[in-house]
């Protein structure tokens, strides 16, 4: 870019405004590409469009590398180290050993009654004692021991390879889903998950026994960032 | 909406077709498989009473309905998709793309025959059910249907590859295997498949009551043959004796079922390659047509029993994605899985060349498994010695400890089949062996794999071990898969971690 080309551009964009198309000029002074334009009409138009090309297709680059790497998301790619679940999951374990503790008491009282409202005896002092024990221990690992372990084994990985996940207290598991293989995402969120902001992120493959992966106890924004990134990449991987 | 569907079928009238004119036959014979089979039996088990009602119930509306069937199933062969409408009270149009027509396959019993038709299924890549089972079509409409089939795969291969042009001159190469009847023989001598027709029959014997009768005639005619024979029913090796030559007896009638069993399912078997496609043809009653694309070829396994071995035959079974028939009723769906029901075993090097050519099957490195896991098969089968001597103590007293004996059979077994397991790369595949009476050999390419699992049970903690599994599409649990047990800990968490490296490196292609 030389002075010498420059000073041509004026005056084409004077010859343009006498020809009447002040729009074209405005646009042209404010554009710093004009550089091998020639004397005539014609060409400012060719430059115009080379420069109008120019500028869109630097419009895509800037929005690639946005689509590829959001700022949201790069916190997701660049673990390096398996992570807990988010920390409320541990609530939402605790409350779902309740719920489902209450449910086994219910049906256990209920049944004693019924048992003995039929027999019409009184049971025995020590049958008491024996089921309020069990149930008592039953409290106590469902809701204490069972939610912590849980959280405690439960363990996830999301990076540039795909989703790792460990699990399981007694048969412990660990499944290694690659980003290439995921067919379809599905994020869910129960009642009381939404109360504790927790979702569940499940992956489907098109494989037979573990035709879906799913891990529960991220929390929603998490599992639609991972989602997010998953459907991206399968954009990309498409074209 | 009337409207709409008389102006549509005008547009389609000149290009809809119906299915052959007998099919309604097809489908009465279809209907009374499904549904009549357990009613009948039902029926003639309780003495066959009330036939005239049975008839009006079930086989009338069985025949309208089979007619009414005939007369909605239309299918349209438009440019590029398939359009099937069908359904009297509840209309149901499907459209499939061709190139989306992952397999063709074709069944012609005698009856199929005699009329010149074929039972033609359409599958995709969906898994599960067909994407449509067009009972009966005439040959002519098949041959119709496999043009444009073969005709859009040929299109979108030539837009991505250009390596595909042998597919029109393919047809002309010699078959990658033929089986001939001499063979079949031998495969029925090697095979268990009789006892399967053993199960079944003694399924529905014992729904009609029949097992019962047949016992009966056993225990006479066996009175008779034994006569001159004196058991002593109450000594242990006169039982020895009855139950080795009911085993012998038992065994011979099995493999005569089996040489049956295969003769008449591959009967002029021919295994033939057409471009990127496998072609199988095979059947002596009931003639089977199917087309497999190598790419949806998810794992191969090989294996070999001990009658393999004496004979120097394996046995080459596939694996391909959306071919999973299990829970098919009446296992009415078959589908090509024993690309090579009997081959030669110094063959199988090059069949598998010839039907997976890109994928290598050269390991520089075996790894095994760890050997101290056979200390684990032990525990667990004395548990099951230890059960067999605690019932047989009540017939047989103190006889019964001989069969503690057997634990000498379960530590030799557990050691072998330990020692027979083992795994190894190769460029772009799994391959891991295992077993010692029955030898396997399966293959995966890495590119296959869906995802990788690695498992630790509490017994698997105790001794600091786990093991490894790789899930694919299509993949058979009932058969030998890659499912790894008895790694060390460590090792087998290097092993997940190698594979899932390897697993992401590659991009998984459905056609």
């Amino acid at each position: 870019m030389n002075q010498k080309e420059d000073n041509e551009n004026r005056r084409d964009n004077r010859q343009a405004s006498k020809g009447g198309s002040s729009e074209v000029q405005t646009e042209q002074t404010s554009n710093d590409h004009s550089s091998n334009q020639q004397g005539s009409n014609e060409s400012l138009m060719q430059t115009q469009q080379a420069s109008t090309n120019q500028s869109s297709s630097l419009d895509q680059s800037g929005q690639m590398p946005e689509q590829e790497k959001p700022p949201a998301k790069q916190s997701v790619t660049q673990m390096t180290e398996s992570v807990f679940l988010a920390a409320k999951a541990k609530n939402y374990f605790q409350i779902s050993g309740i719920i489902s503790f209450a449910i086994i008491f219910l049906m256990a009282t209920i049944g004693t009654v019924v048992l003995f409202v039929s027999l019409l005896t009184l049971p025995p002092w020590w049958l008491i004692v024996i089921e309020v024990l069990l149930l008592a221990w039953l409290a106590y690992f469902m809701i204490s021991v069972y939610p912590t372990k849980k959280y405690q084994r439960t363990k996830w990985r999301f990076d540039e390879q795909g989703l790792y996940i460990q699990q399981g207290i007694w048969w412990r598991k660990q499944y290694a889903v690659p980003r290439s293989r995921v067919q379809h995402i599905d994020v869910t969120q129960g009642p009381l998950q939404r109360n504790y902001n927790i979702a569940q992120l499940i992956l489907h493959t098109a494989g037979t026994m573990n035709a879906s992966v799913s891990l529960t106890g991220l929390s929603h924004e998490k599992a639609v960032e991972i989602r997010d990134e998953l459907l991206i990449q399968e954009k990309y991987d498409a074209v | 909406m009337t409207q709409y569907k008389d102006t549509d079928m005008s547009n389609a009238v000149n290009t809809e077709k119906r299915l052959h004119p007998m099919s309604w036959l097809f489908i009465i014979i279809e209907f009374i498989k499904h549904f009549f089979v357990p009613l009948l039996v039902a029926f003639f088990a309780g003495g066959g009473d009330s036939y005239e009602t049975l008839a009006a119930v079930f086989v009338i509306p069985g025949v309208l309905f089979a007619i009414i069937q005939y007369w909605v199933y239309r299918y349209t062969l438009a440019e590029n998709e398939v359009m099937i409408r069908e359904g009297v009270l509840i209309k149901n149009v499907r459209h499939v793309k061709y190139e989306r027509i992952q397999n063709l396959n074709l069944t012609r019993n005698p009856l199929h025959r005699l009329f010149g038709v074929a039972q033609l299924e359409l599958e995709s890549a969906s898994g599960g059910k067909p994407e449509a089972v067009m009972r009966v079509v005439s040959l002519t409409a098949v041959e119709e249907i496999k043009q444009k089939v073969l005709q859009a795969k040929a299109a979108v291969h030539h837009d991505d590859e250009e390596t595909d042009e042998a597919s029109d001159s393919a047809d002309q190469r010699p078959p990658l295997l033929t089986i001939p009847l001499s063979e079949l023989i031998k495969a029925g001598v090697i095979s268990n498949k009789g006892m399967l027709v053993v199960a079944f029959a003694f399924g529905l014997l014992a729904q009609t009551r029949a097992l019962d009768k047949f016992f009966d005639w056993l225990e006479v005619s066996m009175g008779g043959w034994f006569e001159g024979i004196n058991f002593n029913m109450d000594h242990p090796l006169s039982i020895a004796t009855m139950v080795v030559l009911g085993i012998i007896a038992f065994f011979i009638f099995i493999r005569l079922l089996s040489i049956i069993f295969m003769v008449f399912t591959y009967y002029g078997f021919e295994l033939m390659r057409s471009g990127d496609k496998l072609a199988a043809q095979y059947g002596l009653l009931t003639q089977f047509n199917a087309t497999v694309p190598e790419q949806r070829i998810q794992m191969v396994s090989v294996s070999e029993n001990v009658l393999h071995r004496y004979f120097a035959r394996s046995s080459v079974r596939i694996a391909t994605a959306g071919g999973n028939a299990a829970g098919q009723p009446g296992g009415a769906r078959k589908m090509l899985r024993w690309i090579a029901p009997i081959i030669d075993s110094q063959r199988v090097n090059d069949f598998l060349a010839a039907i997976q050519p890109k994928v290598s099957r050269n390991v520089e490195q075996w790894h095994s498994v760890a050997f101290r896991g056979w200390k684990r098969i032990v525990r667990a089968q004395s548990l099951v010695v230890t059960i067999i001597v605690a019932v047989s103590w009540f017939k047989l007293s103190f006889h019964a400890l001989w069969f503690s004996l057997l634990m000498i059979w379960v530590v030799i077994y557990a050691r072998k089949t330990v020692a027979s397991m083992r795994y190894g790369f190769s460029d772009n595949a799994l391959i891991y062996q295992s077993g010692w009476m029955v030898q396997h050999t399966t293959m995966v390419p890495i590119s296959k794999i869906q995802s990788v699992e690695l498992r630790e049970n509490p017994l698997d903690r105790r001794t600091k071990m786990a093991s490894v599994a790789i899930d694919l599409a299509g993949l058979d649990m009932n058969r030998h898969h890659i499912s790894i047990k008895y790694l060390e800990r460590d090792v087998a968490e290097k092993l997940i971690n190698t594979l899932y490296d390897k697993v992401s490196a590659t991009v998984y292609r459905w056609k």
